[in-house]
Protein backbone atom coordinates (compact mmCIF):
# COMPACT_ATOMS: atom_id res chain seq x y z
CA UNK A 1 0.00 0.00 0.00
CA UNK A 2 2.80 2.14 0.50
CA UNK A 3 2.29 4.64 -2.69
CA UNK A 4 -1.53 3.85 -3.04
CA UNK A 5 -2.24 7.05 -1.13
CA UNK A 6 0.18 9.17 -3.27
CA UNK A 7 -1.98 9.46 -6.62
CA UNK A 8 -4.87 10.73 -4.11
CA UNK A 9 -2.46 13.22 -2.87
CA UNK A 10 -1.11 14.25 -5.60
CA UNK A 11 -4.76 14.87 -7.30
CA UNK A 12 -4.94 17.54 -4.37
CA UNK A 13 -2.22 19.23 -4.72
CA UNK A 14 -3.65 22.68 -5.96
CA UNK A 15 -3.07 25.77 -4.07
CA UNK A 16 0.16 27.63 -4.55
CA UNK A 17 -1.14 29.26 -7.50
CA UNK A 18 -2.79 30.89 -4.52
CA UNK A 19 0.09 29.84 -2.04
CA UNK A 20 -0.25 32.33 1.32
CA UNK A 21 2.88 32.69 3.56
CA UNK A 22 3.07 34.24 7.14
CA UNK A 23 1.47 36.99 8.32
CA UNK A 24 5.00 38.94 8.63
CA UNK A 25 7.58 36.85 6.76
CA UNK A 26 10.55 37.56 9.32
CA UNK A 27 12.86 34.72 8.86
CA UNK A 28 16.49 34.57 9.35
CA UNK A 29 17.88 35.12 5.56
CA UNK A 30 21.76 34.32 6.19
CA UNK A 31 23.28 31.03 4.96
CA UNK A 32 23.97 29.11 8.30
CA UNK A 33 27.02 26.97 7.97
CA UNK A 34 26.82 23.07 8.73
CA UNK A 35 23.44 23.49 7.29
CA UNK A 36 22.10 19.65 6.33
CA UNK A 37 22.04 19.84 2.24
CA UNK A 38 18.52 18.89 0.90
CA UNK A 39 19.02 20.56 -2.40
CA UNK A 40 17.13 18.54 -5.15
CA UNK A 41 19.29 17.03 -7.73
CA UNK A 42 19.48 18.88 -11.21
CA UNK A 43 17.90 16.04 -13.44
CA UNK A 44 19.69 15.57 -16.93
CA UNK A 45 18.01 17.28 -19.97
CA UNK A 46 15.76 16.14 -21.25
CA UNK A 47 14.26 17.26 -24.30
CA UNK A 48 10.90 16.00 -23.58
CA UNK A 49 10.87 18.39 -20.86
CA UNK A 50 11.46 21.46 -19.86
CA UNK A 51 13.65 22.29 -16.13
CA UNK A 52 12.76 25.05 -14.08
CA UNK A 53 15.36 25.28 -10.96
CA UNK A 54 14.68 27.38 -8.05
CA UNK A 55 17.54 29.61 -6.16
CA UNK A 56 18.44 27.98 -2.73
CA UNK A 57 17.81 29.44 0.44
CA UNK A 58 18.35 27.94 3.78
CA UNK A 59 15.81 27.95 6.30
CA UNK A 60 16.59 28.18 10.02
CA UNK A 61 15.48 25.09 12.45
CA UNK A 62 11.55 26.07 13.85
CA UNK A 63 10.78 28.68 10.48
CA UNK A 64 8.75 29.01 7.49
CA UNK A 65 9.75 30.72 4.39
CA UNK A 66 8.90 31.10 1.32
CA UNK A 67 11.28 32.09 -1.76
CA UNK A 68 10.48 33.20 -5.50
CA UNK A 69 12.75 33.02 -8.07
CA UNK A 70 12.87 34.56 -10.87
CA UNK A 71 12.78 32.94 -14.43
CA UNK A 72 12.40 33.27 -18.08
CA UNK A 73 11.24 31.06 -20.51
CA UNK A 74 13.20 31.97 -23.97
CA UNK A 75 12.40 29.30 -26.13
CA UNK A 76 9.84 29.48 -28.83
CA UNK A 77 6.06 29.26 -28.24
CA UNK A 78 5.33 25.74 -26.79
CA UNK A 79 2.55 23.95 -24.69
CA UNK A 80 2.81 21.32 -21.62
CA UNK A 81 0.86 19.03 -20.53
CA UNK A 82 1.67 18.00 -16.40
CA UNK A 83 4.66 19.22 -14.25
CA UNK A 84 6.61 17.47 -11.86
CA UNK A 85 7.57 18.86 -8.52
CA UNK A 86 10.79 17.66 -7.21
CA UNK A 87 11.18 19.29 -3.59
CA UNK A 88 13.28 17.73 -0.82
CA UNK A 89 11.89 17.08 3.14
CA UNK A 90 10.25 20.10 4.96
CA UNK A 91 8.46 21.61 1.48
CA UNK A 92 4.82 22.48 1.55
CA UNK A 93 4.70 22.75 -2.11
CA UNK A 94 6.83 24.43 -5.13
CA UNK A 95 4.89 26.28 -8.56
CA UNK A 96 5.28 28.18 -11.29
CA UNK A 97 3.31 31.47 -11.14
CA UNK A 98 3.30 34.55 -13.65
CA UNK A 99 5.73 37.57 -12.46
CA UNK A 100 3.97 40.90 -12.76
CA UNK A 101 6.87 42.24 -12.24
CA UNK A 102 9.75 40.49 -13.47
CA UNK A 103 13.78 40.93 -12.50
CA UNK A 104 16.28 39.67 -13.80
CA UNK A 105 16.19 36.08 -13.89
CA UNK A 106 18.13 34.10 -11.63
CA UNK A 107 16.86 36.51 -8.74
CA UNK A 108 15.45 35.18 -5.46
CA UNK A 109 13.48 37.26 -3.35
CA UNK A 110 11.48 36.80 -0.07
CA UNK A 111 8.20 35.98 -0.69
CA UNK A 112 6.84 35.09 2.84
CA UNK A 113 4.92 37.92 3.68
CA UNK A 114 1.69 37.61 2.24
CA UNK A 115 1.57 40.82 1.08
CA UNK A 116 4.30 39.81 -1.64
CA UNK A 117 1.46 37.62 -3.40
CA UNK A 118 0.29 40.59 -5.42
CA UNK A 119 3.10 39.99 -7.48
CA UNK A 120 2.37 37.48 -8.81
CA UNK A 121 -0.23 35.64 -11.21
CA UNK A 122 -1.40 32.41 -10.97
CA UNK A 123 -0.24 30.32 -13.20
CA UNK A 124 0.07 26.64 -12.82
CA UNK A 125 -1.70 24.20 -9.94
CA UNK A 126 1.00 21.85 -8.83
CA UNK A 127 1.27 18.33 -10.70
CA UNK A 128 -2.10 18.14 -11.89
CA UNK A 129 -2.37 16.04 -14.35
CA UNK A 130 -4.32 17.16 -17.48
CA UNK A 131 -6.82 14.59 -19.71
CA UNK A 132 -5.46 13.37 -22.74
CA UNK A 133 -4.78 15.71 -25.27
CA UNK A 134 -5.13 18.83 -23.11
CA UNK A 135 -1.66 21.33 -22.69
CA UNK A 136 -1.46 24.58 -21.59
CA UNK A 137 0.35 27.27 -23.75
CA UNK A 138 3.90 28.32 -22.58
CA UNK A 139 4.66 31.58 -24.10
CA UNK A 140 8.41 32.28 -25.47
CA UNK A 141 9.93 35.19 -23.18
CA UNK A 142 6.87 34.04 -20.73
CA UNK A 143 8.31 35.65 -17.20
CA UNK A 144 7.72 33.52 -14.39
CA UNK A 145 8.47 32.93 -10.88
CA UNK A 146 9.01 29.47 -9.22
CA UNK A 147 7.83 29.74 -5.63
CA UNK A 148 9.03 27.29 -3.20
CA UNK A 149 7.86 27.03 0.72
CA UNK A 150 9.60 25.68 3.25
CA UNK A 151 8.36 24.45 6.92
CA UNK A 152 11.50 23.67 8.96
CA UNK A 153 10.44 21.24 11.36
CA UNK A 154 13.97 19.95 11.79
CA UNK A 155 16.55 21.09 14.86
CA UNK A 156 19.06 21.90 11.94
CA UNK A 157 19.79 24.54 9.53
CA UNK A 158 18.32 22.87 5.53
CA UNK A 159 19.54 24.17 2.59
CA UNK A 160 17.24 23.69 -0.54
CA UNK A 161 16.54 23.89 -4.06
CA UNK A 162 13.52 22.72 -5.96
CA UNK A 163 12.82 21.57 -9.59
CA UNK A 164 9.84 21.92 -11.86
CA UNK A 165 9.28 19.71 -14.51
CA UNK A 166 7.29 20.32 -17.24
CA UNK A 167 6.21 18.18 -19.96
CA UNK A 168 6.64 19.45 -23.07
CA UNK A 169 4.23 18.82 -25.84
CA UNK A 170 3.78 20.13 -29.72
CA UNK A 171 1.73 22.81 -30.19
CA UNK A 172 0.34 20.42 -33.00
CA UNK A 173 -0.43 17.69 -30.60
CA UNK A 174 -2.94 19.99 -28.64
CA UNK A 175 -6.32 19.23 -29.04
CA UNK A 176 -7.35 21.16 -26.38
CA UNK A 177 -6.33 24.13 -24.70
CA UNK A 178 -6.63 24.34 -20.76
CA UNK A 179 -5.54 27.48 -18.78
CA UNK A 180 -6.28 28.35 -15.05
CA UNK A 181 -9.57 29.70 -13.84
CA UNK A 182 -9.51 31.93 -10.88
CA UNK A 183 -12.46 34.38 -9.02
CA UNK A 184 -11.24 36.45 -6.54
CA UNK A 185 -12.64 39.92 -4.37
CA UNK A 186 -10.77 41.84 -2.24
CA UNK A 187 -13.24 43.59 -1.56
CA UNK A 188 -14.28 42.50 1.75
CA UNK A 189 -13.35 43.31 5.75
CA UNK A 190 -14.24 40.99 8.59
CA UNK A 191 -14.50 42.93 12.08
CA UNK A 192 -13.13 41.81 14.74
CA UNK A 193 -14.34 39.01 16.44
CA UNK A 194 -17.45 38.86 13.73
CA UNK A 195 -18.66 35.92 11.36
CA UNK A 196 -19.40 37.37 7.69
CA UNK A 197 -20.67 36.12 4.57
CA UNK A 198 -19.74 37.88 1.26
CA UNK A 199 -21.17 37.14 -2.24
CA UNK A 200 -19.81 38.03 -5.84
CA UNK A 201 -20.54 37.09 -9.20
CA UNK A 202 -18.52 36.63 -12.07
CA UNK A 203 -19.88 36.61 -15.86
CA UNK A 204 -18.45 33.91 -18.12
CA UNK A 205 -16.92 35.46 -20.95
CA UNK A 206 -16.68 33.05 -23.17
CA UNK A 207 -17.81 29.48 -23.78
CA UNK A 208 -15.40 27.09 -21.69
CA UNK A 209 -15.37 23.53 -20.18
CA UNK A 210 -14.86 23.58 -16.83
CA UNK A 211 -12.20 21.22 -15.59
CA UNK A 212 -11.61 21.57 -11.76
CA UNK A 213 -12.75 23.77 -8.89
CA UNK A 214 -11.28 24.25 -5.81
CA UNK A 215 -11.55 27.51 -3.26
CA UNK A 216 -9.58 29.50 -1.20
CA UNK A 217 -9.63 31.16 2.02
CA UNK A 218 -7.18 31.33 5.19
CA UNK A 219 -7.60 30.15 8.46
CA UNK A 220 -10.26 32.31 9.35
CA UNK A 221 -12.79 31.04 7.00
CA UNK A 222 -15.62 28.74 7.74
CA UNK A 223 -17.45 28.00 4.48
CA UNK A 224 -17.06 28.17 0.93
CA UNK A 225 -19.39 27.58 -2.14
CA UNK A 226 -18.90 27.98 -5.56
CA UNK A 227 -22.03 28.28 -8.26
CA UNK A 228 -22.77 28.27 -12.12
CA UNK A 229 -26.06 28.97 -13.95
CA UNK A 230 -27.26 30.69 -16.61
CA UNK A 231 -29.25 32.96 -14.22
CA UNK A 232 -29.36 33.80 -10.86
CA UNK A 233 -32.92 31.32 -10.44
CA UNK A 234 -30.71 28.72 -11.98
CA UNK A 235 -27.52 28.75 -10.19
CA UNK A 236 -26.08 25.27 -9.26
CA UNK A 237 -23.83 24.16 -6.14
CA UNK A 238 -20.70 22.41 -8.22
CA UNK A 239 -18.44 22.81 -5.15
CA UNK A 240 -18.65 23.04 -1.35
CA UNK A 241 -15.88 22.98 1.27
CA UNK A 242 -18.02 23.06 4.43
CA UNK A 243 -17.02 23.07 7.34
CA UNK A 244 -13.67 25.39 6.27
CA UNK A 245 -10.79 23.69 7.85
CA UNK A 246 -7.64 25.63 8.32
CA UNK A 247 -5.65 23.05 6.93
CA UNK A 248 -7.59 24.06 3.58
CA UNK A 249 -5.41 27.38 3.25
CA UNK A 250 -2.52 25.12 1.61
CA UNK A 251 -4.03 21.80 0.33
CA UNK A 252 -8.18 22.54 -0.28
CA UNK A 253 -9.94 19.88 -1.52
CA UNK A 254 -11.14 20.14 -5.18
CA UNK A 255 -13.85 19.05 -7.52
CA UNK A 256 -12.86 17.17 -11.05
CA UNK A 257 -14.60 17.03 -14.06
CA UNK A 258 -12.09 15.03 -16.10
CA UNK A 259 -14.47 12.85 -16.97
CA UNK A 260 -17.84 14.97 -17.11
CA UNK A 261 -16.73 18.61 -17.61
CA UNK A 262 -19.16 20.98 -16.63
CA UNK A 263 -19.81 23.59 -19.90
CA UNK A 264 -19.76 27.60 -18.79
CA UNK A 265 -21.47 29.02 -21.40
CA UNK A 266 -21.06 32.92 -22.09
CA UNK A 267 -22.91 35.03 -20.50
CA UNK A 268 -23.58 33.03 -17.51
CA UNK A 269 -23.05 33.71 -14.15
CA UNK A 270 -20.43 32.03 -11.50
CA UNK A 271 -21.16 33.03 -8.00
CA UNK A 272 -18.25 33.07 -5.14
CA UNK A 273 -19.84 32.78 -1.57
CA UNK A 274 -17.05 32.84 1.29
CA UNK A 275 -17.86 33.19 5.20
CA UNK A 276 -15.69 33.71 7.75
CA UNK A 277 -15.04 33.80 11.51
CA UNK A 278 -12.73 36.26 13.18
CA UNK A 279 -11.25 35.52 16.41
CA UNK A 280 -8.86 37.50 16.06
CA UNK A 281 -8.71 40.87 17.53
CA UNK A 282 -7.83 42.46 13.99
CA UNK A 283 -10.28 43.22 10.97
CA UNK A 284 -9.38 40.54 8.47
CA UNK A 285 -8.74 41.88 4.91
CA UNK A 286 -6.74 40.96 1.67
CA UNK A 287 -4.63 39.08 1.77
CA UNK A 288 -4.31 38.38 5.63
CA UNK A 289 -7.84 36.29 4.06
CA UNK A 290 -8.59 35.52 0.73
CA UNK A 291 -11.69 34.80 -1.10
CA UNK A 292 -10.79 32.92 -4.22
CA UNK A 293 -12.27 29.91 -6.57
CA UNK A 294 -9.26 28.47 -9.11
CA UNK A 295 -9.16 25.60 -11.08
CA UNK A 296 -8.35 24.51 -14.77
CA UNK A 297 -10.99 25.41 -17.63
CA UNK A 298 -10.46 23.71 -21.48
CA UNK A 299 -10.82 25.53 -24.01
CA UNK A 300 -9.14 28.82 -23.43
CA UNK A 301 -5.12 29.66 -24.28
CA UNK A 302 -5.47 32.86 -21.66
CA UNK A 303 -5.82 32.23 -18.26
CA UNK A 304 -9.50 32.87 -16.92
CA UNK A 305 -9.59 35.55 -14.41
CA UNK A 306 -12.17 37.59 -12.85
CA UNK A 307 -10.88 39.61 -10.03
CA UNK A 308 -12.97 42.22 -8.00
CA UNK A 309 -11.13 45.44 -6.90
CA UNK A 310 -8.30 45.43 -8.84
CA UNK B 1 -11.65 -3.79 15.85
CA UNK B 2 -8.88 -5.02 13.48
CA UNK B 3 -5.66 -4.31 13.77
CA UNK B 4 -2.49 -4.47 10.86
CA UNK B 5 0.62 -5.01 11.39
CA UNK B 6 3.62 -3.77 9.01
CA UNK B 7 7.02 -4.97 8.83
CA UNK B 8 8.93 -1.33 9.66
CA UNK B 9 7.15 -1.54 13.09
CA UNK B 10 7.81 -5.00 14.30
CA UNK B 11 11.79 -3.91 13.08
CA UNK B 12 11.25 -0.84 15.52
CA UNK B 13 10.09 -2.50 18.33
CA UNK B 14 12.95 -5.53 17.35
CA UNK B 15 15.69 -2.96 18.02
CA UNK B 16 13.95 -1.41 21.14
CA UNK B 17 16.09 -3.81 23.61
CA UNK B 18 19.10 -3.78 21.39
CA UNK B 19 19.23 0.08 21.40
CA UNK B 20 18.84 0.13 25.21
CA UNK B 21 21.42 -2.19 25.73
CA UNK B 22 24.21 -0.21 23.46
CA UNK B 23 27.34 1.26 24.89
CA UNK B 24 29.90 0.39 27.80
CA UNK B 25 29.95 0.61 31.71
CA UNK B 26 32.09 3.88 30.84
CA UNK B 27 29.77 5.51 28.49
CA UNK B 28 27.80 8.16 29.39
CA UNK B 29 23.99 7.25 30.71
CA UNK B 30 22.08 5.62 27.75
CA UNK B 31 18.06 7.12 27.90
CA UNK B 32 15.64 4.51 27.48
CA UNK B 33 14.11 4.70 23.98
CA UNK B 34 10.57 6.29 24.48
CA UNK B 35 7.55 3.58 25.00
CA UNK B 36 5.52 3.45 21.95
CA UNK B 37 1.95 4.38 21.62
CA UNK B 38 -0.63 3.20 19.71
CA UNK B 39 -3.92 5.20 17.38
CA UNK B 40 -7.77 4.55 17.64
CA UNK B 41 -9.00 5.68 14.43
CA UNK B 42 -12.44 6.39 13.37
CA UNK B 43 -14.03 8.04 9.75
CA UNK B 44 -15.83 11.06 9.68
CA UNK B 45 -16.61 12.86 6.17
CA UNK B 46 -17.41 16.81 5.20
CA UNK B 47 -20.67 18.16 3.89
CA UNK B 48 -19.08 19.40 1.16
CA UNK B 49 -18.24 15.60 0.00
CA UNK B 50 -22.32 14.74 0.81
CA UNK B 51 -23.05 17.21 -1.26
CA UNK B 52 -20.20 16.58 -4.38
CA UNK B 53 -21.66 16.28 -7.86
CA UNK B 54 -18.98 13.53 -8.42
CA UNK B 55 -20.21 11.56 -5.11
CA UNK B 56 -22.45 8.25 -6.78
CA UNK B 57 -22.18 5.34 -4.04
CA UNK B 58 -23.73 5.27 -0.87
CA UNK B 59 -20.81 6.48 1.54
CA UNK B 60 -20.68 2.98 2.74
CA UNK B 61 -17.12 1.05 2.31
CA UNK B 62 -13.86 -0.40 3.68
CA UNK B 63 -10.77 2.09 4.53
CA UNK B 64 -7.46 1.49 3.80
CA UNK B 65 -4.97 3.90 4.98
CA UNK B 66 -0.83 4.45 5.73
CA UNK B 67 0.44 6.50 8.24
CA UNK B 68 3.30 8.25 7.47
CA UNK B 69 6.18 10.71 9.37
CA UNK B 70 4.49 14.13 9.12
CA UNK B 71 8.29 14.82 7.97
CA UNK B 72 8.03 12.68 4.86
CA UNK B 73 4.41 14.49 3.46
CA UNK B 74 4.22 17.51 1.19
CA UNK B 75 1.18 18.54 -0.69
CA UNK B 76 2.32 16.17 -2.85
CA UNK B 77 2.02 13.17 -0.57
CA UNK B 78 4.92 10.92 0.62
CA UNK B 79 8.00 11.79 -0.64
CA UNK B 80 9.66 8.57 -2.55
CA UNK B 81 10.70 6.17 -0.20
CA UNK B 82 9.32 6.93 2.57
CA UNK B 83 8.26 4.37 4.83
CA UNK B 84 5.34 3.59 5.93
CA UNK B 85 4.91 3.13 10.24
CA UNK B 86 2.09 1.21 9.51
CA UNK B 87 -1.35 0.68 7.80
CA UNK B 88 -5.21 -0.33 8.83
CA UNK B 89 -8.05 -1.48 7.16
CA UNK B 90 -11.21 -1.04 8.14
CA UNK B 91 -14.14 -2.64 7.10
CA UNK B 92 -17.89 -1.57 7.17
CA UNK B 93 -17.56 1.89 7.65
CA UNK B 94 -21.08 3.38 7.23
CA UNK B 95 -21.11 7.22 7.16
CA UNK B 96 -24.46 7.23 5.07
CA UNK B 97 -26.53 8.70 8.54
CA UNK B 98 -23.75 9.20 10.78
CA UNK B 99 -21.48 11.94 11.22
CA UNK B 100 -18.48 9.55 12.79
CA UNK B 101 -18.79 6.07 11.97
CA UNK B 102 -19.50 3.87 14.86
CA UNK B 103 -16.82 1.50 14.53
CA UNK B 104 -12.94 2.04 14.74
CA UNK B 105 -9.58 0.31 14.54
CA UNK B 106 -6.88 0.20 16.39
CA UNK B 107 -3.50 0.06 15.25
CA UNK B 108 0.03 -1.59 16.51
CA UNK B 109 2.07 0.27 18.76
CA UNK B 110 4.47 2.64 16.78
CA UNK B 111 6.79 5.08 17.80
CA UNK B 112 6.51 8.63 19.57
CA UNK B 113 6.19 11.31 16.50
CA UNK B 114 3.83 13.47 14.42
CA UNK B 115 2.55 11.57 11.72
CA UNK B 116 0.05 11.58 9.08
CA UNK B 117 -2.93 9.39 7.71
CA UNK B 118 -3.21 9.17 3.97
CA UNK B 119 -5.69 6.79 2.95
CA UNK B 120 -9.45 6.19 1.14
CA UNK B 121 -12.96 4.99 1.67
CA UNK B 122 -13.46 2.27 -1.02
CA UNK B 123 -17.10 3.00 -2.03
CA UNK B 124 -17.45 0.65 -5.17
CA UNK B 125 -15.99 -2.49 -3.18
CA UNK B 126 -13.21 -3.15 -5.42
CA UNK B 127 -10.10 -1.88 -3.68
CA UNK B 128 -9.21 -4.46 -1.73
CA UNK B 129 -6.16 -5.42 -4.17
CA UNK B 130 -5.09 -2.01 -5.30
CA UNK B 131 -5.40 0.15 -2.76
CA UNK B 132 -6.08 3.10 -4.71
CA UNK B 133 -8.74 5.45 -5.00
CA UNK B 134 -11.16 5.68 -8.31
CA UNK B 135 -13.31 7.59 -9.26
CA UNK B 136 -15.96 8.44 -6.79
CA UNK B 137 -13.97 7.12 -3.96
CA UNK B 138 -13.37 9.05 -1.08
CA UNK B 139 -10.04 10.55 -0.05
CA UNK B 140 -7.95 11.96 1.88
CA UNK B 141 -6.16 15.65 1.82
CA UNK B 142 -2.47 15.09 2.28
CA UNK B 143 -1.82 16.93 5.42
CA UNK B 144 -4.98 17.76 7.11
CA UNK B 145 -4.99 14.23 9.17
CA UNK B 146 -2.32 15.05 10.91
CA UNK B 147 -1.63 13.49 14.84
CA UNK B 148 1.06 13.05 17.42
CA UNK B 149 1.44 9.97 18.92
CA UNK B 150 2.35 10.22 22.83
CA UNK B 151 4.47 7.57 24.51
CA UNK B 152 2.62 4.87 26.42
CA UNK B 153 -0.80 6.02 25.21
CA UNK B 154 -4.03 5.12 22.92
CA UNK B 155 -4.55 8.33 20.99
CA UNK B 156 -8.38 8.62 19.85
CA UNK B 157 -8.32 10.42 16.04
CA UNK B 158 -11.18 11.01 13.86
CA UNK B 159 -9.86 10.61 9.56
CA UNK B 160 -11.91 13.10 8.12
CA UNK B 161 -11.89 12.01 4.56
CA UNK B 162 -12.45 15.80 2.84
CA UNK B 163 -12.57 14.55 -1.22
CA UNK B 164 -14.48 12.69 -3.47
CA UNK B 165 -12.07 10.77 -6.05
CA UNK B 166 -12.11 11.63 -9.93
Amino acid sequence: MTRSFKSGSALVCALAAIGCGSEDGSTPTTTAPGARDLRMEVPAADPAFLDFVGGEFTIEPGYEKMACTHLRYDGSDIAFSKLKTLQSDYGHHAVLLAAKEPLPPGTTEDCTDRASMSKYDAYTIGDQDLPPGHGIFLAGGKSMVLQSHYINTSSQPILVRDVVRMQKMAIEDVTTWAAIHITNTLEFAVPSYEKKKITFDCTVDKDVDLLMVGGHMHEWGSRFEFFYGPSEAELKSLYLADPWRPDYRDAPPITLFFTNPMRLKAGSIMRTVCEWDNSTTDELSFPTEMCTSFGYVAGSKEPVVCSIGQ
Amino acid sequence: MAAHRSLLAIALLSALPLLAGCGSDDDAQVLPAPTPGTLKFNFSTTNGVRASPNLVDPLRGTAYGAIFFERDVSLMGPRDGAPEATSIELANVDLTTADVSANSVVTIPIFPDKYVFLGMLDLDANGAVERRPESGDLATLPTTNQFTVESGTETEVTIVFDLVFN
